[in-house]
């Protein structure tokens, strides 16, 4: 029998089958591209709460329900000569003031208190703090206490 | 199932309602694809800006049958939803997350070719249930204040959602747990009104730390359990079963107590999308559990303040 010496045209490769009858989209991207993604922000999340105190709740690491952080608050004084005067939270910087209670830290602080005290007038010898707080529970004793996580202050930069 | 059938199967049908008229795998296909767009368009935003942007990409996609298999729509409603998380990523809550995901799984599974559509419509959806149980267990497990019991104890003590049960099921008197509210509201908002407690006792009793105990240990149990099903690289019947099974009982007591819509829905129309080509009957329980979260999203306060009432 006589051997075929010629030029055979490449064998096409499997995935390259497989690319052909899905549309131009590779068949493992499809099935795995939203899983790389969801472990991607689920790690990252976990990490940013072990480290920068992102509440577990939020961040999308599904910590929901694994921590009592949804019980986070703060605290906010319109502080002048005259004394302390405390502040509720208006809609105007709730938003701002619910990122710096999910992710605490001083400089997000002093940027929500500087926001407050923008909207909030008053004299130039007046300024704002905030904080933000945690809450602890002793089991023996059904107690709940809280914890300053940060602080920020509208004279800071 | 044979791939030749699914070919043609899983086409876009013709008839706004033809999700409704067959058990055959395009009309389930049509089925989960129609509910996850309702489910979006209802419970997808806290924003009216961004709720805007779902109704107008949703509606069309609800009554146009044929826009809804249309892969771009799908990315669509996928980027509002990341850009709707990027700019409150502080803050946003899991289940869009989830309904990102579960968007740009729809999306993928359209892209590629009818042939393997369903296939790859139920891995996105057995990956996004999997990999989201799995995540929620690691984060009850390496949580102190989850793993002691104080998470479950302080949730039945304070919150509203749960104290016509606590009265009910526990020796704790519906106007105790109303004082705990108003503790924590005390030590939340207190200094408002010049009050500065720095730490406030709730009632409590040893029938709620023994009920903390066994929600602790049963949610991780349940979680974990459905996490390692889903992600089982198998399609044994009894893994089907099993995985099916979890997910059913999850929604069907989970949401009882807490309605979450959103996320309720969107677990019911990935466990739809994982039962297109075999389960007939668990794909009908997942319509039903759809109705359920959506029946106590609705009369759940009512009943509630009846309970409270009695």
């Amino acid at each position: 029998m006589k051997r075929d010496t010629g030029n055979k045209p490449p064998r096409p490769r499997e995935s390259d089958l497989e690319s052909s009858r899905t549309g131009g989209v590779s068949l493992q991207f499809a099935k795995y591209l939203v899983a790389a993604v969801l472990c991607v922000v689920a790690i990252a999340q976990n990490i940013q709460a072990h480290t920068i105190g992102l509440t577990s709740w939020k961040g999308g690491g599904f910590g929901l329900f694994a921590s009592h952080d949804q019980l986070r608050f703060s605290k906010i004084y319109l502080v002048s000569p005259q004394g302390l005067k405390p502040l509720g939270a208006t809609n105007r910087f709730r938003r701002v003031l619910m990122d710096f209670v999910a992710c605490p830290s001083e400089p997000t602080g002093n940027f929500v208190a500087r926001q407050i005290r923008q909207s909030a007038g008053g004299d130039r010898d007046t300024w704002v703090v905030v904080a933000a707080f945690d809450i602890d529970y002793d089991i023996p004793t059904s107690t709940l206490s809280c914890n300053v996580l940060a602080t920020g202050d509208s004279r800071n930069p | 199932m044979d791939s030749t059938l699914k070919l043609s199967d899983t086409s876009a049908p013709s008839g706004l309602f033809a999700w409704l008229e067959a058990n055959t795998p395009a009309a389930k296909l049509d089925g989960c694809l129609l509910l996850t767009l309702i489910d979006l368009m209802l419970w997808g935003s806290d924003y009216w800006y961004t709720r805007i942007g779902l109704f107008l990409l949703c509606a069309p996609g609800i009554v146009f049958p044929k826009l809804r298999y249309s892969p771009w729509l799908w990315v669509g409603i996928a980027a509002l939803f990341a850009h709707m998380i990027l700019i409150n990523w502080a803050w946003a809550d899991n289940h869009k997350y989830v309904m990102t995901y579960w968007s740009l799984g729809i999306a993928m599974s359209l892209f590629v070719g009818t042939s393997q559509r369903l296939v790859v419509l139920a891995t996105n959806a057995n990956m996004i249930l999997g990999l989201s149980m799995l995540f929620a267990t690691i984060w009850k497990l390496i949580s102190p204040e989850y793993t002691s019991g104080a998470f479950f104890e302080i949730l039945f003590l304070t919150d509203r959602r749960f104290d016509g049960t606590m009265a009910m099921i526990t020796d704790l008197t519906f106007g105790q747990l109303q004082e705990n509210q108003a503790r924590v509201r005390l030590l939340r908002e207190g200094y408002l009104d010049w009050i500065n407690p720095e730490s406030q006792q709730l009632h409590s009793s040893a029938a709620v730390r023994r009920l903390a105990f066994i929600a602790t240990w049963w949610t991780v149990f349940i979680e974990g359990i459905k996490g390692l099903l889903f992600l089982i690289p198998s399609n044994s019947s009894t893994i089907f079963f099993l995985r099916n099974l979890s997910l059913i009982v999850f929604c069907f007591t989970t949401y009882v107590i807490a309605p979450v819509p959103g996320f309720g829905c969107t677990l019911a129309c990935m466990g739809m999308a994982t039962c297109i080509e075999r389960g007939e009957w668990w794909y009908r329980l997942y319509q039903v559990a759809y109705l359920n979260v959506v029946f106590w999203t609705i009369a759940g306060e009512p009943i509630r303040e009846m309970i409270v009432a009695r």
